[in-house]
């Protein structure tokens, strides 16, 4: 394989730079989105003035509450949320078409096929952070890599607004100082594991024998970890047209139990579910609900719909139904809950119908117009270069 | 209440109830069968909300008269498992016995007042009515009803009363079926009404070795009587959609095709059918009916039969599982297929005589992927 040029991009702190670049009164000050002030539900964003307090994404809000009395907690707007991730994405699709979406706020590119025209990795890297800055007022960490695995890492180094390009003459020394911890697919168990065998660094992994390793990991995992450690990566950039599934999932700082704030979690969720697959004209037949409990038991339940679909009430309906009818939580609370749509089938295979349903037709409608609205203004703010407030301006 | 009764009695009654008891009911005491004793009989009724059925038999020796509400699952398990003889059911301190020889059960009953009073149907009331007839249409119509929960109406089977006859339609927006049977019974005015799926495949079932039964439309459910049971199903909100706009009338393109034929090759090129559209194609030309499907993993099958055909070459693709439910449900070994284009939907009729009367399938097809 030639070599390849990823990008990660990954928007630093996205809802809450979003309300702050809504309001500026905002600038400077712990903002905290999701949940309440009383502490009910659960945080889906907090600005790096908030992380300082030690308040983290997917805590709940009443611990939030007590790590940063004084923060600004917002409920969150999704419908904003999503249009600006629009335009983010359509700065994306204008660079390459090869963009595989990981949330509202994140994506790989793969740049290999525009270093022609826009220069060589590192170059397109700063253009994608600087458009972003200069054309919506956000700021984005970016890792420039020759695969998905070390893109990633390099994005997340140096954040918030950072910029890390690996060498790919010099994978090795930039991977072996790292902890075991940051390699895609080790959680806090397999890390447990590696440490007990005395592996805190990758580059422990690397020299650690790989028979000792099996032999407590088993052999596929000590391939994916040992390759991972090494740097290589073949995963190719998957866009959502040719994509299985799509889903999203979030895993909370600590567990959460109360239902009302399980759903909300979920709802946003689904949102963002829904957009992707109207993105990629795509409709799912099957929808499926992730859980993780506290005991690391994970569980999908998943419900095959009487009709594809990309409509965001039917997939939340879906994801409703599944986690009050499904899910058999008898009261435990979740470390982990997740939403995909799967089997997904093109738009155009949507079956035709004797009798359109009015109500569908009118939830469809009303989806198409908030998609439209969302990348219309993107496009408008992109070409007309309307004025944007700037961090710190 | 004390009363004694035939093993295989109360067995055949309690069948009768015993799947309309409600599974997680709202109301715990539908959990119950409710037993009643009174001037020699012995009535027993199960409810869900969607359904309620009560049958009742006077070949019990009475001792004393009385109700109760027995929970369903243990009694009826328990009756089941004893040998023919003699079961003598009483209740005591608000406990239910059933004894037979040496075995008993005892368990805790609920609250009588708390089971809600279902309708009667007294005999002689409501349309005398052929109970085969009535099960085979629904038969006929209910695989095509649609499972959407957001198209109520669409969950039901409509029925269509005139007085000289009695029509049922069912569709899941995607296919739609049709079967009229002409009527010689009491009816005198025109009027549709949308009947809960369920209930009638419970009426099915009821109707099983039973020549007549009585129907009797109310306003917000049917009531059927078979001897002496009788079952009430609840009516779905309307409307109905208008789906006579939708049945072709210009279908010009006639094949006429071997019901088991076409089944079988069906069947057997559904197999690399892909998974999430099943799409099978057909491609018809004079005399003969190609089918073929390919997955998404590059498998294919092929396969093809003779027809009668004679109009211009046409494809249209199919969702192999709602064609092969239209196979198996119109009874008659030759089948007329009027077609149109690959775009519009597909008119299926028995061939000649059929005892189904008149019986007509509409299939959508799906849109022919590039291959």
């Amino acid at each position: 394989m030639s070599e390849r040029t990823i990008l990660h991009v990954d928007m630093d702190a996205f809802f809450a730079s979003v309300e702050v670049l809504d309001d500026p009164r905002l600038r400077g000050k712990p903002v905290i989105v999701g949940g309440t002030p009383e502490g009910r539900g659960v945080v889906s964003a907090a600005s790096y003035e908030a992380r300082r307090f030690g308040v983290r994404s997917a805590m709940s809000a009443a611990r939030a509450v007590r790590l940063c009395p004084d923060g600004v907690f917002l409920r969150g707007r999704m419908e904003r949320y999503a249009e600006v991730s629009g335009w983010i994405f359509d700065v994306f699709h204008e660079i390459t078409p090869l963009v595989e979406p990981l949330s509202v706020d994140e994506a790989f590119l793969d740049v290999g096929g525009c270093r022609r025209l826009l220069g060589d990795g590192p170059a397109i890297g700063r253009h994608v952070k600087r458009r972003l800055l200069d054309e919506i007022g956000l700021v984005a960490s970016v890792g420039v890599a020759p695969n998905k695995f070390l893109a990633k890492l390099a994005s997340d180094l140096e954040k918030p607004d950072g910029f890390v390009v690996v060498d790919p003459a010099r994978i090795q020394e930039f991977l072996d100082p790292l902890p075991v911890g940051r390699m895609w697919g080790v959680g806090e168990k397999s890390a447990a594991v590696l440490e007990a065998l005395g592996i805190r660094t990758l580059r422990d992994l690397r020299l650690a024998d790989p028979v000792r390793l099996e032999s407590r990991l088993g052999a596929a995992f000590t391939r994916h970890v040992r390759e991972l450690a090494e740097g290589r990566d073949e995963r190719p950039v998957t866009t959502d047209r040719e994509a299985r599934s799509i889903g999203h999932e979030v895993t909370f700082a600590e567990d959460i139990g109360e239902r009302e704030a399980l759903l909300e979690v979920l709802d946003q969720l689904v949102h963002k579910v829904a957009r992707r697959l109207r993105r990629a004209d795509k409709l799912a037949r099957t929808v499926q609900l992730k859980a993780r409990f506290p005991d690391f038991t994970t569980v999908t339940r998943a419900e095959t719909l009487p009709e594809p679909t990309d409509r965001t009430d039917a997939l939340r309906d879906a994801g409703r139904r599944l986690f009050d009818g499904q899910l058999d939580r008898r009261g435990r609370p979740l470390r982990l809950i997740g939403i995909s749509g799967r089997n997904l089938v093109d738009c155009e295979a949507r079956p035709p119908s004797l009798f359109p349903d009015p109500a569908a037709e009118r939830s469809r409608t009303l989806d198409t117009v908030m998609d439209r609205a969302a990348d219309r203004y993107g496009g408008k703010a992109i070409t007309r270069g309307l004025p944007r407030r700037k961090p710190g301006a | 209440m004390k009363f004694t009764i035939q093993q295989d009695d109360l067995q055949k009654a309690l069948a009768i109830v015993a799947n309309v008891v409600a599974n997680k009911p709202v109301m715990p005491v539908l959990n119950c069968v409710l037993l009643e004793v009174d001037k020699g009989r012995l009535t027993i009724s199960s409810s869900n909300l969607d359904m309620s059925v009560t049958t009742s038999t006077d070949k019990i020796a009475v001792k004393d008269g009385g109700r109760l509400a027995v929970p369903a699952a243990k009694f009826i398990s328990f009756v089941r498992s004893l040998p023919a003889g003699e079961v003598v059911v009483s209740e005591k301190g608000g406990r239910v016995s059933v004894v037979a020889g040496k075995s008993s059960l005892s368990e805790q009953v609920m609250d009588v007042a708390m089971f809600p009073s279902l309708p009667g149907m007294p005999e002689g009331e409501g349309h005398e009515v052929d109970a085969g007839v009535l099960a085979r249409m629904v038969r006929a119509t209910s695989y095509a009803v649609s499972r959407d929960e957001t198209r109520p109406a669409l969950l039901g089977i409509l029925w269509e009363l005139k007085p000289t006859s009695l029509a049922m339609v069912a569709t899941d927006a995607h296919r739609l079926t049709r079967i009229e049977r002409k009527m010689d019974w009491t009816v005198t005015e025109v009027r549709s009404v949308i009947a809960d799926t369920p209930g009638l495949l419970q009426f099915v079932r009821l109707a099983e070795g039973v020549e007549t039964a009585r129907v009797k439309f109310g306003d917000n459910q049917i009531s059927f009587r078979l001897g002496e049971t009788v079952l009430h199903i609840r009516l779905l909100e309307g409307p109905f959609p208008d789906y006579t706009a939708v049945i072709p009338q210009a279908n010009n393109l006639q094949m006429i095709v071997d019901r088991e034929a076409l089944n079988t090759a069906a069947r057997r090129v559904s197999i690399t059918a892909d998974r999430v559209t099943s799409q099978i194609r057909l491609g018809v030309e004079a005399g003969r009916l190609e089918l073929s499907a390919s997955g998404t993993d590059g498998s294919r099958t092929e396969d093809e039969m003779p027809v009668e055909f004679d109009g211009e070459a046409m494809e249209i693709g199919f969702n192999y599982m709602f064609l092969l439910d239209v196979l198996k449900n119109v009874g008659a070994d030759t089948l007329r297929f009027s077609l149109r284009d690959s775009k519009s939907a597909a008119l299926v009729r028995p061939e000649g005589e059929s005892p189904d009367g008149d019986l007509l399938c509409l299939l959508m097809p799906l849109r022919l992927t590039s291959e």
